[in-house]
């Protein structure tokens, strides 16, 4: 069992990857992460802290640049200050059978280093309701299950958030929240009294208000509320792979991270049944190398996770390794959305704030709880903020003269604006596989998308846009504009499931310990695991179930068992 | 060719596969000097530089010509637009001025002024001006990103420290 070169190979070093380095790294397992992005260094963000005059066309991109990325281009953060971590979609394409917008990072880090930031518990609900509505595989995992794994990834990560005692997203360790602004206060009280299954709460963000002794051991210290985070912040004031999980790990002296390495498979070894490593491609000379370990933790993102397992096949498993029953590429989910509204809220012109706060309201899902919507299954929160116009509107709006100077100095009315995020339904059907032929540079097998919505989204979404109308007008605002455009899947960039966990190999990929039911030292843990999607952001699930399938990786080692 | 393509051919030539993480370099050449780059020609120079302080002339902060809006403009169009975009706003150009830009700068102030007013009142009408509308939001945008036009038109703070809610008296005028 030692003549491997490493104790443990990570797949990628993300929100999932990087989690599972530190973790291993730190118990003193020899690490190699693999990462297919460029290396991006924690304080060596190329556009950090630029004025949009020191950027060659003000934050705008040239239209060859967005050739090249046509699909990222449309990523809700993409502009000249962040494009480089972002893929070159033409270097790295994919079919779409059915439209999926695939976002994809370019660099260590993985997306983490991009997010929206948005931490939310999911709950006991979300554990249950696949068994409860009969909507894709049984959940082998409760809330009580990963709760101790939230309680101790929390604290490393710094959430800030407040204390609501609800049901429907549980608290957390939190540092304290962000304030709401004077019009959310207001707003709070009108629309908590008008709809009382409604809560109005600071956004739970990973963004350090306070920071705490393990932060600052990193060198991570307090938000300046500069929004750039997508460029990369050197205050490691936003939680990331890069600023945070990738130091930790590199500080134990345990850790080997190769940038630039494309995995192709996991190796299997049929005599004993196990992964014996991994075949990737160095990206820059194109040499294709293997390595061997004890254990291969699967965390390169939802999608390519699934696209690299099922792309290692052997004499055991043609179909992809640990694939007998046609269960790898199922359920492939994202949140739903498009849903929402916004609308002006009238005075408060003596108020305003310094800073640019990097997250503004939440609204929980209050559908499907105590009571059957008769439309659609489960349900949906709201991302929200009110903020001041600013002098954008001059770019379009009309106006000659001092007077027109005048008043784009100042600032204009305030909005405020809400964005539904659905939790879509798992669908056996919807599903992704390798393209039979079509290859990209370095050798690997195209993804194929096939994931649709139905009308359950559908008719949730319309719900969205009807409840966030209705809330914008029992808090007296005017001018309200109701939004109702349904994304295709991978637009809310939450893409989870593919490799699912479940009770039987006949149904699902894992176990309930994100273990491979077949090959036991293959381990996912990435959305890929994840049977259903809840409504709320997955990025700190992802990490709970990474730093929980770590843990009993470490047992199953140190008892010799894999 | 235009510098921008020529240096993304270098890149190309020299083996850097990855165009796109090739930007910081390009970026760099690129910077923008804040001098014209000689793409328009003295008397459009000057009629763009005309336009832009009508619609942001000086007051208690700097116009849009003392912001170097006007060599931004001749900046963007040299090196951002693709040649065809870039052409048909040069044409246009001419066509705001009624085919004469010698013509339109002969004229008195206060005529240039309702001139400008006329096209800026057609704005969002199914007959606005689509060169009006593209050379105001290029002024607009170069003032207000312009270091004088963030820093002294509109109030820029890079790192603000921790979000607080002040009063509007406090900063008086707009962040940026």
């Amino acid at each position: 069992m030692s003549n491997t070169e490493y104790d443990v190979i990570v797949v990628g070093s993300g929100m999932s990857g990087a989690y599972a380095a530190k973790e291993f790294c730190e118990k003193g397992y020899k690490t190699l992460v693999l990462e297919r992005g460029e290396m991006v260094k924690h304080r060596q963000y190329k556009t950090e802290g630029k004025a949009p005059w020191q950027m060659p066309f003000r934050g705008d991109v040239p239209e060859e640049f967005k050739a090249e990325q046509h699909i990222q281009k449309e990523v809700y953060i993409y502009n000249d200050y962040t494009r480089h971590h972002l893929i070159n979609d033409k270097d790295h394409p994919y079919e779409q059978k059915r439209p999926f917008i695939w976002y994809r990072s370019a660099t260590v880090g993985g997306k983490s280093l991009i997010w929206g930031r948005q931490s939310y518990r999911w709950s006991k609900l979300d554990f249950e309701s696949n068994k409860l509505d009969g909507n894709g595989i049984d959940w082998p995992v409760r809330y009580e299950d990963i709760e101790p794994w939230y309680d101790r990834v929390e604290p490393f990560v710094g959430i800030s958030g407040s204390y609501e005692g609800l049901e429907v997203l549980p608290d957390g360790k939190f540092l304290p929240a962000l304030p709401l602004n004077v019009v959310e206060r207001d707003m709070k009280k009108k629309i908590e009294k008008t709809f009382p299954d409604r809560h109005f709460i600071p956004a739970r963000v990973a963004h350090l208000t306070q920071p705490q002794k393990q932060h600052l051991e990193l060198g991570r210290v307090q938000c300046q509320a500069r929004s750039e985070c997508p460029r990369g912040c050197s205050f490691g004031a936003y939680y990331s792979s890069n600023s945070a999980a990738l130091p930790a790990a590199e500080r134990t002296g345990n850790m080997t991270l190769v940038a630039n390495a494309q995995v192709q498979e996991v190796l299997y070894d049929h005599a004993s049944g196990r992964a014996t490593g991994v075949a990737y491609v160095d990206m820059r000379s194109g040499e294709r190398k293997q390595v061997s370990a004890r254990t291969v933790f699967m965390c390169a993102s939802t999608l390519a996770s699934v696209q690299i397992l099922l792309n290692s096949k052997s004499e055991t498993f043609p179909e992809g390794i640990g694939n007998r029953f046609d269960v790898l590429g199922r359920y492939v989910m994202d949140h739903c959305g498009g849903g929402g509204a916004s609308g002006m809220v009238p005075g408060y012109l003596e108020d305003y704030y310094k800073g640019r706060r990097p997250g503004g309201v939440y609204i929980p899902r209050f559908r499907n709880i105590n009571s059957k919507h008769g439309k659609f299954e489960r349900g949906y929160g709201f991302q929200c903020g009110a903020s001041r116009a600013g002098w954008h509107w001059a770019k379009t709006g009309k106006g000659i003269g001092k007077a027109f100077k005048e008043k784009v100095s100042q600032p204009g009315n305030w909005y405020f604006t809400m964005w539904g995020f659905g939790e879509s339904l798992p669908r056996y059907e919807n599903r992704i596989y390798l393209h039979p032929s079509k290859k990209d540079k370095w050798g690997m097998p195209l993804l194929v998308t096939d994931v649709a919505y139905g009308e359950n989204e559908s008719a949730m979404v319309r719900d969205m846009s009807d409840t966030a109308v209705e809330m914008l007008e029992a808090a007296g605002l005017q001018n309200i504009r109701r939004f109702e455009g349904e994304a295709p899947p991978g637009g809310a960039i939450h893409e989870m499931g593919g490799a699912c966990m479940g009770h039987s190999v006949e149904t699902s990929y894992l176990n309930k310990w994100n273990q491979c039911h077949d090959v036991k030292n293959l381990f996912v843990t990435d959305g890929a695991a994840f049977s259903s999607v809840s409504c709320v952001n997955p990025s700190i699930t992802f990490m709970a179930f990474t730093a929980r399938a770590v843990d009993y990786a470490d047992q199953q080692m140190q008892q010799g068992l894999i | 060719m235009n510098r921008r393509r020529f240096l993304i051919n270098i890149s190309a030539a020299l083996g850097y596969g990855a165009l796109v993480n090739d930007a910081a370099a390009l970026d760099a050449a690129l910077a923008f000097s804040g001098k014209p780059s000689g793409f328009l020609g003295p008397d459009e120079l000057e009629f763009v530089s005309q336009v832009s302080d009508i619609i942001i002339p000086k007051s208690d902060t700097p116009s849009a010509s003392q912001a170097g809006v006007p060599a931004y403009i001749d900046f963007y169009l040299s090196e951002f637009l693709e040649s065809k975009a870039r052409n048909s706003f040069v044409e246009g150009l001419r066509e705001l001025c009624n085919e004469s830009i010698q013509e339109f700068l002969r004229l008195s102030e206060e005529h240039k002024t309702e001139l400008i007013q006329s096209l800026d009142d057609r704005l969002g009408s199914s007959d606005e001006s689509t060169v009006y509308k593209q050379l105001k939001e290029l002024i607009v945008i170069g003032y207000y990103t312009s270091q004088v036009g963030a820093t002294q038109a509109l109030r820029y703070d890079p790192v603000p420290g921790p979000y607080k809610e002040i009063k509007l008296a406090e900063v008086g005028r707009a962040w940026l």
